[in-house]
């Protein structure tokens, strides 16, 4: 008999290698295809070029997309980053009851009001406030959304920043907000950098509540700008669509990447269970 | 000790209560408006028969419970339900979950090999949904679909996959996207195993199976039911079918979820789709409160 | 009114005491130091002074002026923490600069206090690091300057010396007791180490589950414990303390009768008490003493040897300033200095002498 090591590594790897397969052959094309002289639906490459991205750059309603995902992502990020950050801050160093209960409960109600169901009450709701086809129905949509996670995972990192510092700071005469500004936000930058790093990649990912929310075409992130690319009547440019692709996806893989690098945080993927 | 009137000797920190509000309700003002409320606002809008254009946008009609009782009889619901059902079921409960735990048992104590692993199928989970569609519907194009190429290379006939095998379509497509979660969350539950157990039943000479069965089960039973609810309730809300089958072929992948979305938005009945969302919501609430009433008799 | 005052201060944390009904008197030249094993509540006691805890009852008082539900900034006091907590994302400089900062000293006027206090603690030339950069020895001086910089009412040390190495320890302790005696500002200190609380103290409470046992200067409590906690607490090696049988003066001790009149107490206890004896007030005698007993182990520590001596009911441990000739098994006696010897009575309550009354 063989080493038995050896014997169920050589097993693990052919199980893995059609699961791994099946893994990354959709992905493949989205890495082969932008690059193609004559892109088409299957992977295939035949010289290599540039011009399908230069199509993208030529797109108004493409370019104009990118600028729209920005600003709505930039601002949910320091929207969201603030007001979770002075929350979690409060709910970390000041006990006062029903703390855990109301965290439980709001943590709760964003995993029960998701998907399409909650986008009923949602688009009602910004039509009464009249925020209907407006960037800022979408960001305050999103930042409610993704609060509650922010805070939760938030608070959790900085449970575990020793009050020491706080408290000599508190000693050698700084009062509370001095405390905060002062001494705990440098030291608990990490966290919220990789917070801020974890919304962002939400909010550029969504899709759902711009589709609802937002109309008019110059208005779309590019989630929904590449769905009306691909779903209109007549022949879509595939080249320039996973150009479009390519370049939508980059930043959010660089956004992981960078965390797992450089802030070694096992991601959730920031949602926590 | 007499009481001291006026003193506040109950401090809980050493920030005043003016401070401790002020920073909170930025935070609890968001979420309270954009996502509290309309969770509890859904019930009421679901009683009124409001639509977004015609007459009754203006001025919509207090109904009470004719829409709720509309959709029980509704045989959209029914085949929504069904359909999500058995999505949930085969995507997830089977699928993510099946496969996550077969990938970290796989990769378990391989290191290199399970970062590699982990890289790829982490990948089809952090792509942006859009992206993604896009991604199976080229891959499954009848006509030049990378698998249909591959199948006719192979002597097979191509498949028009979205249109033949509409459900097992997306339930795969589901199980590609999602599995990352588990598997990142059972390797972490294998980490927790002491490698001593393992290693004494190798000792013994135990069979992999059963190695399985009495050692690496029972210890990370909380951990797969921390699973399967989390991705239950993940799957149920899912949206991303719409974008490669909008709900056809003839409703045959209509998830409740597109089906709001057909009702709502594109026939503009929003009283009549909100009294299904509430319902949708119910079922969201009592899957979570389902999970917390088991995790916490596990706790006990 | 004194410098310092506590006023039966009690502090619960959730169902747990940590203070009760502490009441202390600190002068303004004190070194006054709470000394008691862990959890007693010492350090808890000590953060209420801080102002990091507010009392659940009782009141505090900090140059005349009730600071009991005042946040730590109005009550100018320095603390220096068990692990420093020395900012990291500091410097040295901007450490120690940091208490006149928040109290917006004009920059000329900070510089030059920095440079003052920096020299004095021999740190200058490390102003310009990062805390992580230098020793512990050094992050302990560090802690110290961004401490005196303030000139504040009392300093408050939070078991300083712990986190340093045996021999640094030593070196530092003398530095501490030089440096507070200059500054001249009251101090409180917090230790669980006997010798520490002696050397440096004007002034120890000998703290217990959240109790102040007994305050006095360190020979009162070395040599007049209040009860056989405080006794077997303060000295190395600890007080003997041996149970034994009281017939009116005699002490009845393994079967023999020792005569405890000349001790002139104000009274004996009734039955079941205690005698307690320093081991450097016990003599081994091979032919004769008070009881007898088999020598269990003899420890040798250059100066001082430590023979521990098993007579039936326990050990006693006798400390000697030369060799002994006297090894494992052998049989001695023990001899006891009655001027030199305590009796409690059956709660571990010591009885005083007529000359105490």
């Amino acid at each position: 008999m063989k080493d038995p090591r050896r014997f169920s590594r050589i097993v693990s790897y052919i199980l893995l290698a059609p699961i791994l397969a099946f893994f990354i052959s959709p992905i493949v094309w989205l890495f082969v295809t932008p690059f193609s002289v004559r892109p088409s639906l299957f992977i295939s490459f035949d010289g290599f070029t540039l011009n399908n991205f230069v199509r993208v750059f030529q797109n108004k309603t493409a370019i104009n997309a990118f600028r729209n995902s920005l600003i709505i992502s930039v601002s949910v990020v320091v929207l969201v980053t603030t007001c979770a950050l002075f929350a979690a801050y409060v709910f970390s160093r000041h006990d006062f009851r029903g703390r855990n209960v109301l965290l439980y409960v709001l943590v709760l109600f964003s995993s029960v009001v998701s998907g399409a169901a909650a986008m009923v009450p949602i688009f009602v709701l910004n039509l009464r406030l009249g925020l209907v086809n407006k960037e800022l129905g979408v960001i305050l949509t999103l930042s409610g959304g993704i609060m509650p996670t922010a805070l939760f995972i938030l608070k959790d990192f900085f449970d575990s920043i020793p009050r020491t510092y706080e408290e000599a700071a508190l000693v050698d005469g700084s009062s509370p907000m001095q405390v905060m500004f002062r001494i705990f936000l440098p030291l608990s930058s990490k966290g919220i950098i990789v917070i801020a790093m974890l919304v962002f990649a939400q909010s550029w990912s969504n899709f759902l509540i711009p589709f609802v929310l937002l109309r008019s075409t110059s208005k779309y992130p590019v989630s929904v700008a590449i769905y009306t690319f691909f779903s209109e009547v007549g022949v879509p440019d595939i080249g320039m669509i996973s150009a479009y692709s390519l370049l939508y996806t980059l930043p959010v893989i660089f956004t992981y990447v960078l965390i797992e690098r450089k802030f070694g945080f096992s991601f959730y993927g920031g949602i926590k269970g | 000790m007499p009481a001291l009137f006026g003193v506040d000797r109950v401090r809980k920190s050493l920030m005043g209560k003016k401070v401790v509000v002020l920073l909170l309700i930025p935070a609890l003002a968001l979420i309270f408006i954009f996502l509290i409320l309309p969770g509890l606002w859904v019930l009421k809008i679901g009683m009124t028969n409001e639509t977004l254009t015609g007459a009754k946008a203006r001025n919509p009609d207090f109904v009470g419970f004719e829409n709720y009782a509309k959709v029980l009889s509704d045989r959209f619901f029914y085949n929504a339900l069904r359909v999500t059902l058995l999505f949930v079921l085969g995507s997830a409960i089977v699928g993510q979950a099946g496969l996550g735990l077969s990938l970290a048992l796989l990769t378990y104590r391989k290191r290199k090999l399970r970062s590699f692993v982990q890289s790829v199928v982490i990948l089809a989970w952090i792509i942006p949904e859009v992206v993604v569609a896009y991604l199976w519907i080229a891959f499954l194009d009848k006509d030049y679909g990378t698998l249909n190429m591959l199948l006719s290379v192979l002597g097979l006939r191509k498949v028009n996959w979205f249109y033949e095998y509409p459900l097992p379509t997306i339930i795969t497509f589901n199980i590609w996207r999602g599995t990352a979660y588990s598997m990142l969350l059972f390797s972490a539950a294998l980490e927790t195993i002491p490698p001593s157990y393992l290693e004494t039943a190798d000792v013994i000479g135990v069979s992999a199976w059963r190695k399985f069965k009495d050692i690496i089960f029972p210890n990370i039973k909380s951990y797969i039911l921390t699973d399967l609810i989390l991705i239950t309730l993940w799957t149920f809300n899912v949206f991303t079918p719409y974008l490669l089958t909008g709900g056809g072929p003839s409703f045959r992948t209509e998830l409740l979820s597109i089906y709001i979305y057909r009702t709502a938005f594109r026939y503009f009945k929003l009283g009549y789709g909100a009294s299904i969302a509430t319902i949708a919501l119910l079922i969201n609430f009592a899957l979570a409160m389902f999970y917390l009433s088991l995790s916490r008799r596990k706790k006990a | 009114m004194s410098w310092i005052v506590l006023e039966n201060v009690t502090k619960r944390f959730s169902n747990v005491v940590a203070v009760q009904s502490v009441s202390l008197q600190i002068e303004k030249q004190d070194f006054f130091t709470l000394l008691g094993p862990s959890g007693c509540g010492k350090t808890t006691t000590l953060r209420l002074i801080a102002g990091l805890e507010f009392p659940d009852e009782g009141r505090i008082y900090i140059a005349g002026r009730d600071v009991t539900m005042e946040l730590p900034k109005h009550r100018n006091v320095a603390m220096v923490f068990q692990n420093y907590a020395l900012y990291p994302h500091m410097t040295v400089r901007e450490n120690i600069a940091y208490p006149l900062v928040v109290r917006k000293v004009p920059k000329d006027e900070v510089r030059e206090k920095v440079a003052f206090v920096a020299e004095s603690l021999q740190i200058s030339e490390l102003l310009d690091r990062y805390p992580q950069q230098i020793s512990g020895g050094q992050q302990q001086r560090v802690a110290l300057a961004r401490a005196v910089i303030q000139t504040p009412n009392v300093f408050l040390l939070d078991e300083p010396l712990s986190n340093l190495d045996a021999k640094l320890r030593i070196e530092a302790r003398s530095f501490l007791k030089r440096l507070s005696m200059e500054l001249g500002t009251s101090v409180v200190y917090v230790t669980h180490d006997q010798s520490e609380a002696m050397a440096l103290s004007t002034k120890i409470a000998v703290m217990n589950q959240g109790r102040v046992l007994q305050v006095g200067t360190p020979r009162e409590i070395y040599d007049k414990p209040i009860n056989t906690f405080v006794a077997s607490f303060i000295g190395n090696p600890p007080m003997n303390i041996i149970e034994c049988y009281f017939d009116g003066s005699t002490c009845v001790l393994e079967g023999r009768r020792i005569d405890l009149s000349e001790l002139s107490l104000v009274a004996f206890p009734r039955g079941k008490g205690f005698i307690g004896i320093r081991p450097e007030n016990v003599l081994l005698d091979a032919k004769n003493g008070e009881i007898a007993g088999e020598v269990y182990v003899v420890e040798p520590l250059g100066f001082e040897t430590i023979v521990t001596v098993k007579i039936n009911s326990c050990s006693v441990k006798v400390l000697v300033f030369e060799d002994v000739p006297y090894k494992t098994g052998d049989k001695v006696f023990l001899r006891l200095r009655k001027d030199k010897l305590h009796v409690f009575d059956e709660n571990g309550v010591r009885i005083l002498r007529r000359d105490e009354l």
